[in-house]
């Protein structure tokens, strides 16, 4: 690990900011791992971490999750930084890794009932805990179930009890959702949405960006362990500059509409599909109704105008360029 | 008529349920209230590992077959000792069966489940689950060992009576029979403990395959010489008179628990991250682990003198002494040279603030330069311990030979720690110069000394052979970095005083250079711990306002997050 001359202060004072990174760097060898990320999310929001494999997703999540050492930078979670005060972060956060780990001869009451006492919970109310969880989990049938013999699904239930059996503050989960099936997806999904609501911030990463887009405030791309954007779904797409499609549907002459939209400079790549017109329009809203209006006092006859915004699905592969490291 | 008998008894059920509610807890309530806080206090890994272990089936197996072995003993061993068992003392045949019996789960079985548990930990990704926890590295191998120790005294307990069986057969006498014990259970925690030292942190097959048969050399090689020592102790009995048994078990506890505590340190150093303080602990353990040996070589010494012994009856203790502090301090040492530099805000919390802090504890500050200064140092304390022992010898009328010997023993004590300064600062140096490049494991300065060590041998003697068109050749002054022929010279008495000035200067060049190179680095400054951070720790410690009283000072139970 490098030293810095003049390290960063151990604690910032951000209180709305919840997760924070720094300027981050790690390296493995002459890999980079994770080159210069600096990002936070807010205290109650739910951040979506997206890259492809090898992007620096778990590294930085792990970094966070104090198992890893930056080479350079800092993280914080709650203010209290990751590298100086692992005890305190490790307090407050919950994390969930993304290859869920095991014991023998131990079933689901135990495991959970073992990280309780680890996370120092005594008496009543690590029995309280241990209940909840298992009911917010859904778990509660399998209490006595061997955590080997369990299917997938209900292993990911059991690894995010985990994570939240000390109630922490932050929750880091690492590909929660892969290899479920969609009922279980839907279940974790809800899950996620229902620990939001009461206030968790959480950092999650997937590879499926519909639901990702459904339950996240904000989202971060990543790609080579680089940082590409970060923001809500529209802050990146304004960022971008991205062009919002519009499709209109003409009742008179298309062609004749497609060609007084080619003249326009916000219009670009018009394409005539019987009575539709296809056309990709830069700029917001108003322009778009500005757009519309001038076509109809020119005379062409628009039975139908539909926008269609882009997913994060649309906006991940303009970012990305699909490098893998 | 059924119905209102039904009504009534619910009734009185309801009464006395609440009246039973109303009643002072039973005492059934308070030995359960008692057991669970002792629950809660006990070391989670230790409730895990026990919840596990009972469970699991090299358990079941290792506790039938140790049940099965003893029984079968019991008949066997008996029937072909008849009809002699009624009139002979038949104890130490069959004590010599249950000690096999015992010893194998005791010294092999359970050490090397340790080994495997902390081992899986790694590889099925849960110590780093542990890691996120609470709970700290010193915590996770305590936690391993304590469940070790409680299987040993379950397999102890079971054989217990089989013991005292043997017992009943009289041959034995009772402190023999507690020695061998009592060796057999200090020997299988030892063992656990060397086992638990051995139990990589990263996962890697070449890495697990050689650890693991490390240790089980180790294992095989304790569990014949410990079976060789307790055979003839049954046997032929205890040979030491009662002073001697004594010191004996007080000097092996003594190195014993100090060596172990070094162990377990450099166990969870291995589990704990860079970031933190690795070095300070070992450190203090490896002081008390030097300060025990020389305590026992100095006590054995004066005893010795005191009953009259001649000193070429004590000579061997600090020859004994030497070569343990050559070695110690070749591995040791290496491995604190090695040490990463970086000085983490948080190491930097934890430096001494004062003056006379910082003037007596710097050498206890993690880190390559002070790790020299702290072996070096160490090692002339211990040797100017061995010298005043030698020179007590000397000066006790020792004969000319043992004088000569004696003699002899002290410069090559010198003439080591010359080297040893000369080989540690260069290992520092390759070290350094390595990490330039990648990081690098504390491990690599053992790899980093052998390769000085052979070069300071080899080197030398390879030129002049050469020189010499591959002739045979006598010891010269040019072979002076040639510690191997150097310090059998010396043995032998027959080393030039040139020579002996040039390794000094040798010594005492690596260490002023050292110190210059040292610099500013062996004076890193303290840091101050954050406010917030101080307040954290106190509330952890329960000596201020938790964080529910802090959101909700009135009590009014408006926390957000609460489930």
């Amino acid at each position: 690990m490098i030293t810095p001359r003049n390290p960063t202060p151990a604690v910032h004072t951000n209180d709305s900011v919840c997760i924070e990174l720094r300027r981050l760097h790690r390296f493995f060898g002459k890999t980079k791992a994770v080159r210069d990320v600096s990002f936070s999310v807010r205290r109650g929001g739910v951040f979506g971490y997206i890259g492809p494999n090898g992007a620096g997703k778990t590294t930085s999540m792990r970094i966070l999750a104090t198992l890893d050492l930056p080479s350079y930078g800092e993280a914080f979670v709650d203010g209290f930084s990751v590298i100086n005060d692992p005890e305190l972060v490790r307090q407050r956060l919950g994390y969930m890794p993304d290859a869920f780990g095991t014991y023998r001869d131990v079933n689901c009451w135990e495991y959970l009932d073992f990280f309780a006492r680890a996370y120092g919970l005594v008496g009543r109310e690590r029995l309280r805990r241990l209940r909840w969880v298992l009911e917010f989990t859904g778990t509660r049938g399998m209490a006595e179930k061997p955590i080997r013999g369990l299917s997938k699904g209900m292993k990911q239930r059991l690894c995010l009890g985990r994570a939240l059996i000390h109630d922490p503050a932050v929750l880091i989960l690492d590909e929660p959702a892969a290899g479920l099936d969609p009922r279980a997806r839907i279940e974790l999904r809800r899950m996620i949405g229902e620990l939001a609501d009461r206030g968790k911030t959480i950092l999650v990463s997937s590879h499926i960006l519909t639901e990702l887009a459904e339950m996240c405030d904000s989202v971060g791309i990543i790609e080579q362990g680089q940082l590409l954007a970060t923001g809500s779904v529209e802050e990146i797409q304004r960022e971008r500059k991205q062009h919002r499609e519009l499709v209109v549907r003409v009742l008179s002459d298309s062609a004749a509409m497609a060609a007084d939209l080619a003249e326009r400079s916000t219009v670009s790549n018009v394409v005539v599909d019987g009575q539709l017109v296809r056309l990709e329009f830069a700029g917001e809203v108003a322009d778009q109704a500005a757009l519309v209006r001038e076509l109809i006092i020119a005379g062409h006859e628009i039975a139908e105008v539909t926008a269609r915004s882009k997913s994060l699905e649309d906006v991940f592969l303009q970012v990305t360029e699909g490098l893998v490291q | 008529m059924t119905m209102v008998s039904d009504t009534r008894d619910a009734n009185l059920m309801a009464i006395f349920s609440s009246e039973e509610a109303k009643r002072s807890p039973s005492w059934l309530d308070r030995i359960d209230e008692w057991a669970t806080r002792a629950g809660d206090a006990i070391n989670p890994i230790l409730v895990k590992e026990t919840r596990q272990a009972l469970k699991s089936r090299q358990f079941v197996a290792t506790f039938g077959l140790l049940l099965f072995a003893s029984l079968a003993w019991t008949i066997v061993g008996s029937m072909l000792l008849m009809p002699q068992i009624y009139y002979l003392p038949s104890a130490p045949r069959m004590l010599v069966g249950y000690y096999l019996v015992l010893a194998v789960p005791m010294l092999l079985v359970v050490p090397l489940a340790a080994y495997r548990s902390l081992e899986s930990e790694v590889d099925d990704g849960t110590l780093e689950l542990l890691s996120v926890t609470a709970l700290s590295p010193r915590q996770i191998v305590s936690g391993k060992l304590a469940s070790a120790a409680l299987q040993m005294l379950l397999y102890f307990i079971a054989l217990f009576p089989c013991v005292a069986y043997a017992y009943t057969l009289r041959g034995v006498d009772l402190p023999t029979l507690a020695l061998l014990m009592g060796m057999l259970v200090l020997a299988g925690l030892g063992l656990t403990i060397v086992a638990l030292s051995f139990a990589p942190v990263t996962p890697g097959r070449t890495s697990q395959i050689t650890s693991l048969l490390a240790v089980l050399s180790v294992l095989l090689a304790s569990e014949f010489g410990l079976g060789t020592l307790a055979i003839d102790l049954i046997q032929y009995g205890n040979p030491l008179s009662a002073d001697e048994t004594l010191f004996a078990i007080v000097s092996v506890l003594a190195i014993g628990i100090s060596a172990a505590a070094i162990l377990l340190s450099a166990t969870a150093a291995k589990l704990t991250p860079e970031s933190e303080n690795r070095s300070t602990g070992i450190r203090i353990a490896v002081l008390v682990h030097l300060a025990c040996v020389i305590g026992v070589a100095g006590y054995a010494i004066a005893s010795g003198q005191a009953a009259r012994t001649p000193p070429e009856g004590l000579i061997y203790i600090p020859m004994v002494l030497s070569i343990y502090l050559a070695g110690f301090w070749t591995v040791v040492g290496a491995l604190m040279a090695a040490e990463s530099p970086a000085m983490t805000p948080r190491i930097r919390r934890e430096l001494p603030g004062t003056f006379l802090g910082r003037l007596l504890l710097t050498w206890l500050t993690p880190g390559p330069a002070t790790g020299v200064i702290f072996a070096m140092a160490t090692f002339t304390i211990a040797a100017v311990a061995a010298h005043l022992m030698l020179w007590g010898l000397v000066e006790s009328g020792a004969n000319a030979w043992t004088r000569t010997t004696l003699e002899s023993q002290r410069l090559v004590l010198l003439l080591v720690g010359c080297y040893l300064m000369f080989a540690l600062v260069a290992v520092r140096i390759i070290v350094g110069m390595l990490r330039w490049k990648q990081p690098v494991k504390v491990s690599v300065g053992i790899a980093a000394m052998t390769v000085v060590l052979l070069a300071m041998a080899v080197v030398p003697y390879s030129i002049q052979l050469h020189w010499n068109d591959y002739r045979s050749f006598e010891y010269s002054a040019w072979q002076f970095t040639n510690w191997l022929w150097t310090i059998d010279q010396a043995g032998s008495d027959a080393l030039d005083t040139g020579v002996v000035y040039l390794v000094i200067a040798l010594g005492l060049i690596s260490f002023l250079s050292h110190l210059l190179l040292v610099g500013q680095r062996v004076l890193p400054q303290r840091l101050a711990t954050p406010e917030r951070v101080q307040e954290e720790y106190r509330r952890m410690a329960g000596l201020g306002p938790s964080e529910e009283e802090e959101n909700d000072p009135l009590g009014l139970g408006t926390h957000p997050a609460s489930p």
